[in-house]
């Protein structure tokens, strides 16, 4: 129960309309995207500016008040949702774009700026913010920083924590501080921006970003192959790298997913086709030609059994249909699946595959996998089919610990949240673990700052 | 019949919503697109928060009061959500379920059951009501130059001062039309809606302009009642169910495949989907509203699919291009999925390319009694609206549903800074048209 005085003075610092505590409010405030955590906080509050910030954490640090921060609310992980109850901070309204600075590459804008936004603003002027995760439409940037996102680019251009420079951040106790700068080399002090960089919003409310941005490449080129299985596919994937040739974009579709999509939308595989990549290279328009040719030979050299180019913006669209129509495709499977999101050393990816394989034969389910082959990040969907009994839970136990005997990590794209808080000792261990807990309790001493993620208490 | 209990009301309820409940996977995609939120960010007006406290609400876990019905008052039923959501969760019909709920559990606000009631009428007694309406109207309001619009001398209860209110015709475009064109020819039944039949009479002598000149006769059933969309988005479903049924009878079965054409953009989104929508499993009326929705075009649409373009073309007298620009109205591109027809139309009757604003798929801030009901955050999103639009210096405006007309209409007039005429696209056609 929120203490009255607290209410109150929450109230005069931010006027009656920024803040709510009605009971319908608090139903609208208790989910993000992840299918089951949810929970009611007490009170949501909108600030405007970090002064607000600061004044709202130094009246939560006195009344010993719980804060959620929330950007777009599109986490997977149960990251905003306020599993212990206390107040969510809403950064809706910290929407502005400072300042686009061309010369030096780099823009300065609010946390709560939707990246597609961000993207829109500089592609305006010949720059790319490369960062593209699936969520780009509605998640903030804010959230991405928080969770560290990645995106159908990362095979060449990498995650956000590449594109941060330097943030502002308002801590538990009310301290604004700044991390960073504008310059490309900086190793003034501790580099404190990573440590913010995926923290998931446990140390630190970010108010402002510097983020870095790219010129954009003149031209792309989009192109998918089929194997008859993974493995193979895999194979072509080295053959790819062999030849010095970087994709953009390397997304696969296994077996299980191929089947789905094609059953969903007919996009013309053959029933020997167990794998599907799908490629994207960017760069000048008169070299990547050539690289598309490179990439065809070396799937030949592999077995591969289709090979199709875009020739326009609409066979583009074609190819990416059936990546697209993916999760559309699996629940016509299933309308009950488990998920997991992790990640393996990328040449680790069929021995990861087999062993699902394995484990799907083992517990008798279904297991489909796709993602991003070029980070090593696979997102795997269980079940037991349409009409199948319950899903046995040790399956999936079975899954975390090949990924972590294969030295790959529990969480790749969605974090840990509040769904993963009590896997983390898998990848982590006591000492680093008793490490990361006392930066914890060195920023939010009363552990006050988004409890119950990340980690548990020590 | 026995009165249901409140626990059966909300049983029913629950079984309105749950499919969208289902579909919803609260990933925010939808927070992008809504003109509420976008005005005023915060999570109770998004459709998943919506779509989320229905459900507490039909469960019980929320109380039916003042402060739950103004989250859902705030829709324009712009069907934004919908049709950007992958998952396919159609908010707005969250929202109108929602409604019927608080209707009959609180009553329909005064406001919005006049324009209802008013509206269901028989139509001897509206087209009575009309004619000494336009005289009256002209002792009441002062006319506003350059627009065939009014706006008020005296004070009227909830309503502001400033707000432009169109011109009652004399009489009723239905009164005047029965059928044009000449019989054997290939023939069109036109769905008016009550703006064009009351108010903005000339879109409908626009459209059986054009098509009469294509060869294509214009019938104009007389029994044909207003759509029902007022009704609708004010929670009265029993009162749609009567609109519903006496379309039919006007309007269904008629035998081949004659098509149903509309120049409103929201009455062909009801025709095609919003009786659909609530009453598709109501057996046979909904056979019958099948039939009406199968049938049903908007004219641009109907221009474009059904018209040889060259044919069109010749129509037109060639002229210097006019620089038009292009709002987009809710109900025909976000509901019906109508985008490049009425662009197409546009650009045959200026002579050349649509001079594109600014988001032009932005709702114009009207939805229905939204404009009345919640003022001042409709006139905001109309004054985003308007600067687009204005900032694009185009000469007209054209827009393809009578209601945006009217919003647009009174946005330039509260704006300075334009004094931009709006008309439909089918006016403009028909302006363009050899003498
Ligand atoms: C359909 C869909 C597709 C997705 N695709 C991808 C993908 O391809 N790659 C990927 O990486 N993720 C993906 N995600 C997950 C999600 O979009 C990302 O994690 C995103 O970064 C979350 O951003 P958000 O603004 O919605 O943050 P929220 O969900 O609101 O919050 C996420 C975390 O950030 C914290 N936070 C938010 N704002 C701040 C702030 N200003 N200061 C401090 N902490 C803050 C919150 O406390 C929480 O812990 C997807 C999600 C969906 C629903
Ligand atoms: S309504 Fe659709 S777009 Fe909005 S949160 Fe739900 S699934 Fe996402
Ligand atoms: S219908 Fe329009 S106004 Fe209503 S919730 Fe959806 S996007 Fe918002």
């Amino acid at each position: 129960m929120l203490n009255q005085e607290f209410i109150n003075s929450l109230k005069q610092l931010v006027g009656e309309d920024r803040c709510t505590f009605s009971p319908e409010d608090m139903v609208a405030y208790s989910y993000d995207a992840n299918p089951e955590k949810r929970a009611k906080p007490e009170g949501v509050v909108s600030p405007m500016n970090r002064e607000e910030v600061s004044e709202i954490m130094k009246l939560a640090y006195k009344y010993d008040v719980f804060v959620t921060p929330r950007g777009g609310g599109s986490g997977y992980t149960g990251g905003c949702v306020p599993v212990e109850g206390g107040i969510v901070m809403a950064m809706d309204r910290f929407n502005r774009i400072l300042e686009v600075d061309r010369d030096n590459f780099l823009v300065i804008l609010e946390p709560g700026v939707v990246v597609k936004d961000l993207q829109a603003e500089v592609d305006k002027i010949g720059l790319m913010y490369p960062p593209d995760p699936a969520s780009t439409g509605f998640a903030t940037i804010g959230g991405n920083i928080a969770e560290n996102a990645g995106g159908i680019r990362a095979v060449k251009y990498g995650v956000t924590k590449q594109y941060v420079m330097g943030l502002e951040v308002v801590l538990p106790n009310g301290d604004i501080v700044k991390t960073g700068s504008k310059c490309i080399k900086d190793v003034a002090g501790y580099n404190l921006t990573e440590l913010f960089v995926g923290s998931e919003g446990t140390l630190g409310i970010i108010t402002k970003a510097v983020v870095k941005v790219v010129p954009k490449p003149e031209a792309r080129r989009t192109m998918t192959a089929t194997f008859a299985t993974l493995e193979k596919a895999a194979e072509a994937v080295s053959a790819i790298y062999a030849t010095g040739v970087r994709p953009a974009t390397l997304e696969f579709l296994d077996r299980i997913s191929v089947e789905a999509v094609e059953k969903a939308i007919g996009f013309g595989a053959k029933p020997e086709e167990g794998a599907l990549l799908l490629m994207e290279v960017d760069g000048s328009d008169h070299a990547l030609d050539s690289e598309v040719d490179k990439i065809q030979a070396a799937c030949e050299r592999c077995g591969v059994i289709t090979f199709r180019k875009a020739e326009s913006d609409e066979d583009r669209e074609d190819l990416w249909k059936a990546r697209r129509a993916l999760s559309f495709a699996l629940c016509e499977i299933a309308t009950e699946w488990e998920d997991d999101d992790v990640s393996v050393p990328i040449a680790r990816i069929p021995m990861m595959i087999r062993k699902l394989d394995e484990i799907a034969e083992r517990y008798n389910i279904i297991i489909a996998n796709f993602g991003h082959y070029g980070d090593g990040n696979i997102h795997i969907g269980m079940t037991t089919g349409k009409g199948g009994g319950p899903f046995p839970m040790q399956a999936k136990q079975d899954v975390v610990k090949a990924v972590v005997e294969l030295e790959g990590r529990i969480a790749a794209e969605h974090g840990i949240g509040c769904v993963k808080v009590e896997n983390l000792h898998w990848n982590i261990d006591e000492p680093t673990m008793k490490l990361m807990r006392s930066v914890k309790a060195l920023f939010d001493p009363k552990g006050l700052l988004n409890p119950g993620k990340v980690m548990l208490k020590g | 019949m026995t009165k249901q209990t409140h626990e059966e009301k909300m049983a029913v309820l629950l079984r309105l919503v749950k499919n969208e409940v289902d579909k919803c996977i609260r990933c925010g995609e939808c927070r992008t697109v809504c003109p509420v939120f976008d005005d005023t960010p915060s999570e109770r007006y998004t459709a998943r928060g919506k779509i989320a406290i229905a459900e507490s609400l039909a469960r019980g876990d929320l109380e039916f009061n003042g402060h739950t019905r103004e989250l859902f008052d705030n829709c324009l039923l712009c069907t934004g959500c919908a049709s950007q959501c992958s998952s396919g969760a159609r908010a707005d019909k969250v929202v109108i379920a929602v409604r019927e709920a608080f209707a009959d559990e609180m009553g329909v606000p005064a406001l919005k059951k006049a324009v209802a009631e008013t509206l269901s009428l028989p139509r001897a007694v509206l087209d009575a009501g009309a004619r000494i309406g336009s005289v009256a109207q002209r002792l009441a309001f002062k006319g506003v130059p350059g627009t065939s619009g009014l706006y008020r001398r005296f004070a009227m209860p909830g309503v502001d001062k400033e707000q432009y209110v169109p011109q009652l015709a004399a009489k009723s475009f239905r009164n005047e039309v029965r059928f044009s064109g000449k019989p054997g020819q290939p023939r069109v039944v036109f769905f008016t809606g009550c703006m064009t039949n009351y108010s903005m009479t000339e879109i409908g002598h626009s459209l059986v302009k054009v098509l009469n000149g294509l060869g294509v006769s214009v019938e104009v059933p007389q029994e044909q009642a207003c759509c029902g969309m007022p009704m609708l988005a004010s929670g009265e479903a029993d009162v749609v169910r009567k609109q519903a049924e006496r379309n039919v009878k006007a309007l269904a079965n008629d035998g081949d495949d004659v098509a149903i054409v509309t120049a409103c953009a929201s009455c062909g989104h009801m025709l095609k989907h919003g009786y659909l929508d609530r009453f598709g499993d109501d057996g046979e009326l909904a056979a019958g509203l099948r039939n009406i929705a199968e049938r049903t075009l908007d004219i641009s649409e109907y221009l474009m699919t059904r018209v040889d373009r060259e044919r069109l073309e010749g129509l037109l007298e060639k002229k210097a291009p006019v620089s038009a620009t292009y709002h987009d109205p809710c109900h025909l591109r976000k509901a019906q999925k109508i985008v490049k027809e009425p662009r197409a139309v546009l650009e045959m009757a200026t002579g050349g390319p649509v001079n594109e604003m600014r988001r032009p798929e932005a709702c114009c801030g009207l939805g229905g009694t939204y404009c009345l009901a919640n003022m001042e955050r409709s006139k905001r999103i109309q004054a985003k609206k308007i600067d687009d639009a204005a900032a694009t210096r185009a000469d007209v405006m054209a827009t393809a549903c009578p209601g945006c007309i009217l919003q647009l209409r009174d946005g330039i007039r509260r704006n300075v800074g334009t004094d931009m005429p709006v008309k439909h696209v089918i006016q403009l056609l028909a302006e363009a048209m050899k003498k």
